[in-house]
């Protein structure tokens, strides 16, 4: 599993895939204070970046990949 | 040095064609109005008029009639600086005696490179 | 504020925004005044015209709707009415509020631009949307550059390290693509990932993503609909792009990006170091194309500024692109322009700049001088109908000078020979050659379709010069300099430091006489400082001159107070200023300013009567407030007369008797006179009901705060149904204040001499105690009396002199005598107040302190808190 979800916060590891934004959706909705952690995030699915566009967690922490951590900071 | 007159009633404009003008290498003298241009014109011996077309006490266009009404003094060309509306009235210049006109705000470049070029400085 | 032009700007403006203020009200009365129509429009016109030198659209769209309509009244075309008298004034008021914030921040709040855009419309849509061709123009504009904007993409989002990164590429030669891409809202179906598209993009410089739909609703949203957009830069070429994105081709749009739309320098506009010095430095450096050392003064200056300066990012740009030299010489110099201006860079018309075989394209002429060929040539044809011979001559003169000077200065010695030759047989009747000449030699490359846009014939002129041509040749004109006030100060206080370290002077002859031993250049030195002296004298003595500045500058505020309130109050009043050019001091004048608005106030709220009840008392209908000014010695005296209701005395002493600020006795026994002045007792208000203006619970005695604390005085007489006036009397300079230095325990103190009444010597016999209080009688008068070491909580009795006489100094405070007895009078002097700063402030039985003539300080006393500080 890709996403490991403890507590508050939800860890996205390596590559999160479409079969995954169910899963991560269910899990927003519940939480009043979503952090997310991207540490070890290497590539995220459209359908599940743009969950995070929607719900706007707390990123704690950032993904390594340069590029990656770049458009995940900065949205419209 | 070529001496140029910039005649505005506005200070800020006044402010910044000088500094325009005189960072292309040019000795610059102020008047605010057409009548304080007039006046000046008669003693010094300017090599351009910059002349502002809405002044009080006397406008560019009557600067210029005056200018080219005057016997005996030097009869350097006359650049008017028009607003866009204004633009359209620049035949009553010409008929006047006016040279040339530009457009506010004067872009800083082509506006040294026409100072150099109606004062025979070198235009490179 | 760092931009001298900015500066200029903002000072000019506010005069004209003041001066527009003023004839908008004067119009009120005399909407035909046709000069002051005309000058209206000027001043509209002027500041239009300065706000386009800067980048502040929404003003400048704002005084352009405004200077339309200012035109169709001066034209007659509408008539003035007190509908545009309003709109004028709320829209110089938004004016108004934009130049303060430009002053303070240097950029305009969004807010005020919404207002201004706001108002621009309003005017456009009241009066200016008659089917006349200059108001279609006016509309269409706008519409215009929207349609621009939509399609350029805002390349300041992208921050700035990218930008460098792209116009690096660029400058290398590659071409830079701005790619943007909406994936269809299916496409997750398709199996697609567009982020996986776009992260592998080629050449990828920059992409942001974000959402194209707003949800409102998170918890009904189909996550398995694409709702993102992506915007990217490529440096790779379109085919490679295409290639890349061919499944997606309709979903993409390309943008070719020049480097200019790229280098927009950012960050904070004020404050760094001086850019002019560095700004002609660069013009030299590239001027000689000393390429190292003008990179070598970009990097360290760099490294000294701080990196959120505009000025920095515009560096980090010229830092980049001295690299390219000489293709980005065009660019370089934009930016350093922009730094002169504080404004966008504009990088001109030539489009691609990075191109170097722009060159084999230049044509032999520059198109500006073709410009200027062009129109000398209208100007040649205007004189066919000129009869006058003199002008007929001196406007063909200039027209060759025009031309020999543009030949000469693109040093085209042939066709300068040629045209010399031919001006000489050019004469005011026969000047057909000269024209021929210029169409055959130029004709085929004169700019054609400026030609029919300047010589269209049909226009007429409504001539209004007419009159000015009357104006004589002799007058004078005044020439004055504006300066930023804190100039003055600092100038101030730089010659008050110069007063005090021309002080030690003295001591230093004395020191080399008695110490060196050296008498002969302890002479010289005094005979130097005597000089030095004077100068500083004369010095001290112009900064006062120039302090000083007319009441009118205060004054003028209140024609449109007057007007306003009185219009929301339903009264109709005339004011009438007087004296407006009598000067004082600059702070003086400052700090007249809020107690007359409180005054004036008054009198339109509790003063003037309505309409109908100035009619049923016989008065005219319209009341007047009469606002004058005028010296009195080296006092500036202010009144306010109004011809309202009056002050009713027994009301005053009624209500502070109820209010309890009277005793019983007092209000049994007290004068007319007086009770008036009761309204100046803190917390009193004589409005019955407080309305929207005044008597909200800050009564006169704001007024008279605010005047004592600049050593001033108030006063109230009062005709009950015929008039109030209250009389504020003011030092003319506080800046120089004249005190009496007396001596206590050896210690010396200044007091000022305004409430100083007289020095007399009285034997310790006449002091008696009174109801436990010191007193004597002066002249028929009992007068308290205190000893100054009391009040300064010196332990030491007072010296007598060989009579067995005090000395005691007579002060009026507040209107009272009051004796101190002191050790010692000395002279009298004048002195620089300074008050004090920080903890001591809270001394307030000190004023502050004054340096003297020979470097030592002076304690300066506050009488009315001294004789407080008594009764605690």
């Amino acid at each position: 599993m890709p996403v490991e979800f403890k507590n508050n916060t939800a860890k996205l590891i390596d590559l999160v895939s479409i079969e995954d934004a169910d899963a991560l959706f269910n899990w927003f909705l519940e939480r009043k204070k979503p952090k997310v952690d991207l540490t070890e995030l290497c590539h995220i699915h459209t359908a599940c970046l743009q969950l995070l566009f929607v719900f706007k967690p707390e990123i704690i922490a950032h993904p390594e990949k340069e590029d990656l951590k770049y458009w995940l900071t900065t949205r419209q | 040095m070529k001496k140029i007159l910039v005649v505005d009633d506005a200070a800020t404009v006044r402010m910044y064609h000088k500094k325009i003008i005189e960072n292309a290498g040019f000795e610059v003298e102020e008047a605010v109005n057409g009548l304080e241009a007039f006046e000046k014109a008669l003693i010094n011996d300017y090599d351009l008029y910059i002349v502002d077309i809405n002044m009080p006490k006397l406008d560019g266009y009557s600067f210029v009639k005056k200018l080219r009404e005057t016997e005996n003094i030097r009869q350097s060309p006359v650049i008017m600086v028009t607003t866009e509306a204004e633009e359209k009235d620049m035949d009553k210049a010409f008929e006047e005696g006016a040279n040339f006109y530009i457009v506010k705000p004067v872009k800083p470049e082509e506006f040294s490179k026409y100072c150099k070029l109606l004062t025979g400085v070198s235009y490179e | 504020m760092s931009n001298p032009l900015i500066e200029q700007f903002i000072i000019e403006s506010r005069d004209y925004l003041q001066r527009i203020g003023e004839i908008l009200i004067v119009l009120e009365e005399n909407g035909e005044d046709k000069n002051l129509l005309n000058e209206l429009f000027r001043l509209v016109h002027t500041l239009k015209g300065n706000s386009g030198l800067f980048d502040f659209p929404s003003m400048t769209k704002l005084l352009h709707a405004s200077e339309d309509l200012m035109n169709l009244v001066r034209e007659g075309t509408i008539p003035y009415s007190s509908d545009i008298a309003d709109l004028l004034l709320e829209a110089m008021d938004i004016v108004s509020i934009i130049i303060d914030e430009i002053k303070d921040s240097g950029s305009i709040s969004h807010n005020s631009i919404q207002l201004a855009e706001k108002k621009a419309k309003e005017i456009k849509e009241k009066f200016l949307k008659s089917p006349e061709k200059r108001e279609q123009k006016i509309e269409e504009k706008p519409e215009k550059k929207e349609e621009i904007a939509e399609k350029i993409f805002d390349f300041s989002v992208i921050p700035e390290e990218f930008r460098i990164k792209a116009v690096k590429e660029a400058l290398k030669g590659k071409k830079i693509i701005l790619i943007q891409y909406g994936p269809e809202a299916e496409c997750f179906y398709k199996g697609e990932d567009p982020l996986y598209l776009v992260r592998n993009t080629p050449e990828l410089i920059w992409v942001r993503s974000y959402l194209r739909e707003e949800i409102p609703d998170p918890s009904l949203m189909d996550i398995y609909q694409c709702i993102t957009n992506f915007e990217l830069l490529s440096s790779a070429n379109k085919e490679e792009l295409s290639e890349h994105f061919k499944y997606v081709l309709d979903q993409v749009k390309f943008f070719d990006v020049e480097p200019t739309d790229l280098i927009i320098p950012e960050g904070e506009k004020n404050g760094g170091p001086v850019y002019e010095d560095f700004v002609s430095d660069a013009i030299k450096y590239l001027e000689e194309n000393n390429v190292q050392t003008f990179k070598n003064a970009v990097k360290s200056l760099i490294e000294l500024s701080s990196s959120e300066l505009y000025f920095t990012s515009v560096l980090r740009w010229i830092e980049l692109l001295i690299d390219y030299l000489p293709k980005t010489k065009n660019i370089i110099e934009a930016l350093l322009q922009s730094l002169e201006t504080m404004t966008p860079p504009k990088f001109g018309l030539e489009k691609e700049p990075t191109l170097p075989q722009k060159k084999e394209e230049k044509p032999e002429f520059p198109e500006e001088f073709l410009k200027i060929l062009n129109s000398q040539k209208i100007v040649l044809e205007k004189l066919k109908t000129i009869e006058n011979n003199i002008i007929k001559t001196n406007i063909l003169q200039s027209i060759i000078s025009s031309i020999e000077n543009g030949l000469m200065s693109l040093k085209k010695t042939e066709i300068l020979n040629e045209f010399q030759e031919l001006s000489q047989k050019t004469s005011p009747k026969d000047f057909k050659l000269l024209k021929k000449w210029i169409e055959t030699k130029f004709g085929f490359s004169l700019p054609s379709e400026k030609v029919d846009e300047t010589v269209s014939p049909e226009i007429t002129f409504t001539s209004t010069e007419s009159q000015e041509k009357e104006v004589s040749l002799s007058h004078t004109i005044s020439k004055v300099l504006k300066v930023d006030e804190t100039k003055i100060d600092r100038l101030m206080n730089l010659i008050g430091e110069f007063v005090v370290a021309k002080n030690s002077l003295p001591y230093l002859a004395q020191k080399a006489d008695n110490f060196y031993g050296i008498s002969e250049l302890s002479k010289e030195i005094k005979a130097q400082y005597s000089v030095l002296n004077r100068i500083s004298e004369e010095m001290q003595d112009a900064i006062m001159q120039i302090r000083m500045v007319p009441v009118s500058t205060v004054f003028q505020r209140f024609p449109r107070l007057v007007r306003d309130l009185s219009k929301k109050l339903n009264k109709k009043v005339k004011l009438v200023i007087e004296g407006e050019e009598t000067e004082a001091d600059k702070n003086v004048i400052e700090s007249l300013s809020d107690p007359l608005i409180h005054i004036i106030r008054n009198s339109l709220d509790h003063g003037i009567e309505t309409p109908e009840e100035r009619i049923s008392k016989g008065k005219p209908e319209t009341g007047t407030i009469i606002l004058k000014a005028k010296h009195e010695a080296d006092h500036v005296l202010i009144e306010v007369i109004d011809d309202g209701k009056g002050i009713d005395a027994e009301k005053i002493k009624l209500k502070a008797y109820q209010k309890g600020l009277i005793t019983e006795e007092q209000f049994e026994k007290m004068k007319e006179n007086e009770a008036i002045n009761l309204i100046f007792l803190p917390g009193f208000s004589t409005a019955e009901s407080a309305t929207d203006l005044s008597g909200r619970g800050v009564g006169m005695d704001v007024v008279r705060t605010a005047v004592e604390k600049f050593g001033g005085s108030v006063r109230v007489q009062s005709v009950i149904n015929k008039r109030t006036t209250i009389t504020l009397s003011l030092p003319l300079s506080m800046a120089v204040s004249h005190v009496m230095i007396i001596e206590s325990a050896k210690e010396k103190y200044g007091v000022p001499m305004e409430s100083v009444v007289e020095t007399v010597r009285i034997s310790k016999q006449k002091i008696k105690r009174v109801k436990g209080k010191m007193t004597t009688v002066l002249r028929n008068k009992i007068v308290p009396i205190f000893y100054l070491n009391d009040l300064l909580e010196i332990n030491k009795p007072h010296v007598i002199n060989e009579e067995g006489k005090y000395a005691l100094l007579v002060l009026s405070v507040k209107g009272e005598l009051t004796g101190v007895v002191v050790d010692k009078f000395h002279e009298t002097a004048d002195i620089i107040l300074k008050p004090f700063t920080g903890f001591l402030a809270n001394m307030k039985v000190f004023a502050g302190t004054a340096i003297m003539g020979d470097g030592s300080v002076l304690l300066i006393i506050n009488p009315k808190e001294l004789i407080n500080a008594s009764r605690i």
